[in-house]
């Protein structure tokens, strides 16, 4: 198959790249085609975010099972402080535990 | 904002799509990771069918990719499962071509995925910041050397460190049997892919084989455990840094402060410095190079002693909107 040899200037591609220089929020010069692809996946990932924070909220009584196992573990088999060192912490260190934790921001 | 908090995704749970893209050659499907909204840099699982022909090309933006499953050549160069490239914006990389299909995680680090048939280098392109190495057969695993460390049994094989942000680029497994009992943030987004292996964290449960996260900073992450143990592949866009901790419902901003009350026992001077300037356009996050840092008086009237020019009627916010900041 015959190659194109085309050299395409570094500075060409990195405005294209960037869009209007000094204006971080000015979309580059993309065809239509591109945009509307883009457009397409950012919708589908915003779909697919709700439906993990939908997830992550539906676990969130397993959750707060496994941070109280989590809470009797420091007491007893110790905090990883680091690479092998552990800590036991004291009972009026650990937290309470509350009713919801939020883990998706 | 860049990429939304995607934790956890399996790409299992949903079927390749056929990439459309203008120049990509047909027999390319790919799973959407992950997609900044506003530049289009993404990371997608790709599936290249048998028989698919890609000529030599450049890309406009920085290229990562990593081999999972079958074989594809690179010229060539045949790349089997652990085979890893960085190539550089603007970089001529050799036709890629499948006889019998193939999957790869591919990344495209500044903007969407694009392709441009060349055989020759864009001009000022960076050729000597190409990697190529076949991380399974020719690097060994180590221990990281962060500190505070994870709990033994977790290795790393570092494939790229980005010299200006120390962003990473690594494989790491877990031995089986792990378990880490703590909870950790970082500073930097963080960005993984189980190749093989279900690995628990106790805010999101099992991440098994085929699973994806793309965190963003300060968030929450641990304690962890995997039973059969894990490969993958990961990483960051700036230093990584263990923020180890026990308290399970911080929430990110939170996380944030407490970095700087620790930065403030960690690094007095530093800490010190940075709150007495007095401003906030320290002219070295400015791109007049690494080294340099201008000092004036600041009761007085601003000025420079040096040959640059710059508009000081803009406003500066910490340093978000100039120098090279986070771009996956």
């Amino acid at each position: 198959m015959a190659t194109k040899k085309r050299a395409v200037s570094k500075s060409a591609v990195k405005a294209r790249a960037k869009g209007r220089k000094g204006s971080p929020a000015a979309a580059p010069q993309r065809p239509e085609e591109v945009e509307r692809w883009i457009r397409a996946e950012v919708q589908a990932q915003e779909r697919i975010y709700r439906r993990i924070v939908r997830e992550m909220n539906a676990l969130n009584d397993r959750r707060l099972k496994w941070v109280r196992a989590f809470y009797q573990r420091l007491q007893t088999r110790g905090f990883s402080v680091h690479a092998g060192i552990r800590r036991k912490v004291r009972p009026e260190e650990i937290p309470p535990v509350p009713k919801r934790i939020r883990v998706v921001f | 904002m860049a990429r939304r908090h995607i934790e956890p995704f399996v790409d299992r749970d949903v079927p390749f799509k056929r990439m459309t893209l203008p120049g990509f050659k047909r027999g390319m499907n790919y799973k959407m990771l992950s997609i900044d909204k506003d530049t289009g840099a993404c990371t997608m699982t790709v599936q290249l069918e048998g028989g698919y022909r890609q000529p030599p090309s450049i890309s406009m933006s920085d290229v990562e990719i990593l081999s999972m499953k079958g074989t594809f050549m690179l010229g060539d160069q045949a790349c089997t499962p652990g085979y890893y490239t960085f190539i550089p914006n603007g970089v001529s990389i050799p036709a890629i071509s499948t006889a019998r299909g193939c999957e790869v995680l591919l990344m495209y680090n500044d903007r969407e995925p694009n392709i441009i048939e060349s055989d020759q280098d864009a001009t000022g392109a960076k050729r000597s910041g190409l990697i190529a190495a076949n991380s399974y057969d020719d690097m060994p695993w180590q221990v990281p050397n962060l500190f505070p460390a994870t709990e033994p049994g977790c290795l790393i094989k570092v494939l790229r460190m980005d010299e200006e942000t120390q962003a990473l680029s690594f494989l790491y497994c877990m031995v089986p049997g792990f378990w880490q009992d703590n909870i950790s943030f970082h500073d930097c987004a963080e960005e993984a892919y189980h190749i093989w292996g279900t690995s628990w964290m106790m805010q999101f449960g099992n991440l098994p084989t085929g699973g994806y996260f793309w965190r963003p900073p300060y968030i929450n992450h641990g304690a962890f455990a995997s039973e059969h143990g894990v490969l993958a592949f990961g990483r960051t866009d700036g230093t990584l840094h263990n923020h180890f901790h026990f308290h399970a419902h911080t929430e990110p901003d939170e996380n944030q402060k407490k970095v700087a009350k620790k930065l403030a026992k960690h690094s007095p001077g530093l800490f010190k410095w940075v709150m007495t300037q007095g401003h906030n356009h320290p002219d070295f996050l400015h791109g007049h190079g690494p080294d340099w840092v201008h000092s004036h008086e600041h009761g007085g009237p601003h000025s420079h002693d040096h040959d640059h020019a710059h508009d000081h009627g803009h406003g500066h916010d910490q340093g978000k909107g100039h120098g090279k900041g986070r771009k996956k």
